[in-house]
């Protein structure tokens, strides 16, 4: 039950920064913290030789900041836009600290799977005791002061983050400062990334960060809107993916992961009014239209004239039109049920209302 | 009063801007032209202390940049926005009232009374639940102009506010200037129809990198200070109808639109 909590309140926590993240364009930013925060753990472990030192955890962070500073000052002459500056920057630090680490810390084993996507399962085992008095484990005490920070942060700057992001030199013209506003996100980003990653991997940060509020943009009017839908999916997720993962014996984090991919790609389809799906209905029916319009005018052009007879029987069109027979004959009926065009001995003649509708088409 | 002096500006080695001195006056709609590439929207950042100058000084009511950015509305060009943005075409509009807000503060009753009643200047409020995406160019416009209304600014700057609008739109843009005019408040705009700086337009500032000429429309809006300004840059010069007798006539303020 405690593992649910958890992996709830890191959905959660990850989430709100992360929403931020997608609105300004950011979103690459959450994979390259995650790679450089190895790089500030590395150096701070060459410095206090602790494994279990609480200055890995804030070398993590520092990292983190050190790339967005990084990022800003290379983005800043105007050379490279803002993606290709992270790109540039966090595979730089990132060898850095991979060289760092197989140069100097061989003896230190790294198991991929660990680094890749946590071991969420064996989180409650790490106890947090005062007297002897079982307070929770590590991890929710962690995750949830997360959660309450960034929750806290995103009620008292929400106006000032709103403005920011959406328009940043408005939002200097009126005293707020962004670039401060920039860091103080930025900040919580890196705290967020550091706590979370130790209970879930970064990629099931990665995924927390950006997934749900990539989705929830999809459908949301308003910004209320998004923290609400976004939280709920990352939320659902978290509980869907973990009851499945324990079903399926299989690793939490990974599974989480794919339930936030399937979120997103079930949005894609079946978005009312420009989902993939809808799309696809929309063509369909207007192909058909634009089928049942094509031999109304058709008829209409040769009705009353010489070739009448030779034009519009409905077992000659094949010969006229170059249409499958499947196509000609279900025009023809909707045609008919539409009562714009009648039949008779073969004949087929635009009615009143079929010749109303071609002035509507030809207008 | 808006005093412009000795104003260079570059990016890297090339000044967009070459020694600016210009005063535009008070209470009055203003219009900078020249062709593409000829720094009015770098003057309009300027303005605003979004560009360092390299040399010289902007100074509104003798107040330096810090402290007369508060008297500025500022309208920026459509493209600059992200039109996804979850937001609706209410909530753009009220985050102009930003402006009187101190930190933390939330917008309240009568930052969404101003709200609405510039929405409903504009011709907007009954799109006010609207996705911003989800309004046409001329619409999202309006807004923008409501944005700036809300802010109650003495000074309006607009980069191209005309850009792409259709037609009802710029006449409530237009009736819009000239109710802030009756009001005393000063617009400047970016423009690019000529034939309407002429028509609409107290004073106009030709700029072409340097300054080629500014004052009242009805002394120096001429053919050859309108050749000297676009023909610099090798562009093609379409004036528009100019009419020697319109010219010689001051345009008077009340037969405006």
């Amino acid at each position: 039950m405690e593992l649910y909590f958890i992996l709830v309140i890191t959905a959660l926590s990850c989430n709100l920064p992360g929403i931020w993240l997608v609105l300004r364009k950011l979103a690459l930013l959450s994979d390259a913290i995650g790679h450089v925060l190895l790089f500030g753990i590395v150096i701070a472990y060459l410095i206090t030789h602790d494994a279990q030192s609480i200055w890995l955890k804030i070398g993590a962070a520092l990292a983190a900041l050190f790339l967005v500073i990084l990022v800003e000052q290379v983005q800043r002459n105007r050379t490279v836009k803002q993606d290709a500056a992270i790109g540039l920057t966090f595979p730089a630090l990132f060898s850095i600290g991979i060289i760092l680490s197989t140069a100097y810390l061989r003896d230190l084993h790294l198991d991929v799977d660990r680094i890749l996507f946590g071991i969420p399962e064996l989180l409650t085992l790490r106890r947090v005791k005062i007297n002897r008095f079982d307070i929770g484990s590590v991890a929710s005490l962690t995750m949830s002061s997360l959660l309450l920070l960034n929750l806290l942060m995103m009620i008292l700057f929400y106006k000032e983050f709103k403005l920011s992001t959406f328009d940043e030199t408005m939002a200097y013209q009126f005293g707020y400062k962004p670039r401060l506003l920039h860091y103080l996100l930025m900040t919580l980003v890196s705290f967020t990334a550091v706590g979370a990653f130790d209970t879930v991997g970064p990629i099931l940060v990665v995924g927390f960060m950006i997934i749900p509020a990539a989705t929830a943009h999809l459908f949301a009017k308003s910004l209320g809107k998004m923290f609400l839908l976004s939280s709920l999916l990352a939320g659902i997720a978290a509980i869907l993916g973990t009851f499945l993962a324990q079903k399926l014996d299989t690793n939490i984090a990974g599974m989480t992961s794919i339930i936030l991919g399937c979120q997103f790609a079930l949005a894609i389809l079946f978005r009312p009014k420009s989902g993939l799906i809808a799309n696809f209905i929309r063509r369909i029916q207007q192909k058909h239209q634009l089928h049942e319009w094509m031999l109304l005018v058709h008829l209409a052009h040769h009705k009353n004239t010489e070739d009448e007879i030779l034009e519009n029987r409905a077992k000659d069109l094949k010969l006229h039109l170059s249409w499958p027979d499947r196509q000609i004959q279900k025009t023809i009926r909707t045609l008919i049920q539409k009562n714009w065009i009648t039949e008779t001995d073969g004949l087929l003649r635009t009615t009143a209302a079929g010749d109303h509708e071609i002035t509507n088409i030809l207008r | 009063m808006i005093q412009i002096n000795d104003l260079t500006i570059s990016y890297r080695e090339q000044p967009v801007l070459w020694d600016i001195d210009e005063e535009f006056p008070s209470g009055k709609l203003s219009a900078i032209i020249g062709p593409n590439g000829a720094g009015k929207s770098t003057l309009l950042k300027a303005i605003l202390g979004l560009v360092q100058p390299l040399s010289g000084q902007i100074t509104i009511q003798k107040k330096s940049v810090k402290e007369y950015l508060g008297l500025i509305a500022y309208v920026p060009q459509k493209g600059n926005i992200d039109w996804d943005f979850p937001t609706t075409a209410f909530d753009l509009v009220l985050m102009g009232t930003y402006r009187s807000l101190s930190w933390f503060r939330r917008p309240g009753k009568l930052q969404k009374q101003k709200t609405e009643a510039a929405l409903k200047r504009v011709g907007m409020w009954d799109f006010r639940d609207r996705q911003i995406s989800q309004l046409s160019g001329g619409q999202q416009q309006r807004l923008f102009l409501a944005r700036a209304l809300v802010q109650d600014a003495p000074i309006f700057l607009l980069d191209e506010p005309f850009q792409g609008v259709d037609i009802p739109t710029e006449e409530t843009i237009l009736s819009l200037f000239q109710e802030l005019r009756n009001q005393g408040k000063t617009v400047i705009a970016i423009h690019h129809d000529l034939g309407m700086v002429q028509k609409y337009f107290d004073w106009v500032l030709m700029l072409n990198v340097q300054k080629i000429v500014s004052g009242e429309v009805s002394k120096v809006f001429t053919k050859e200070n309108l050749e000297k300004t676009y023909a610099s840059k090798g562009d093609f010069l379409i004036l528009p109808k100019l009419q020697d007798k319109e010219l010689s006539n001051p345009i008077s303020n009340s037969k405006l639109i």
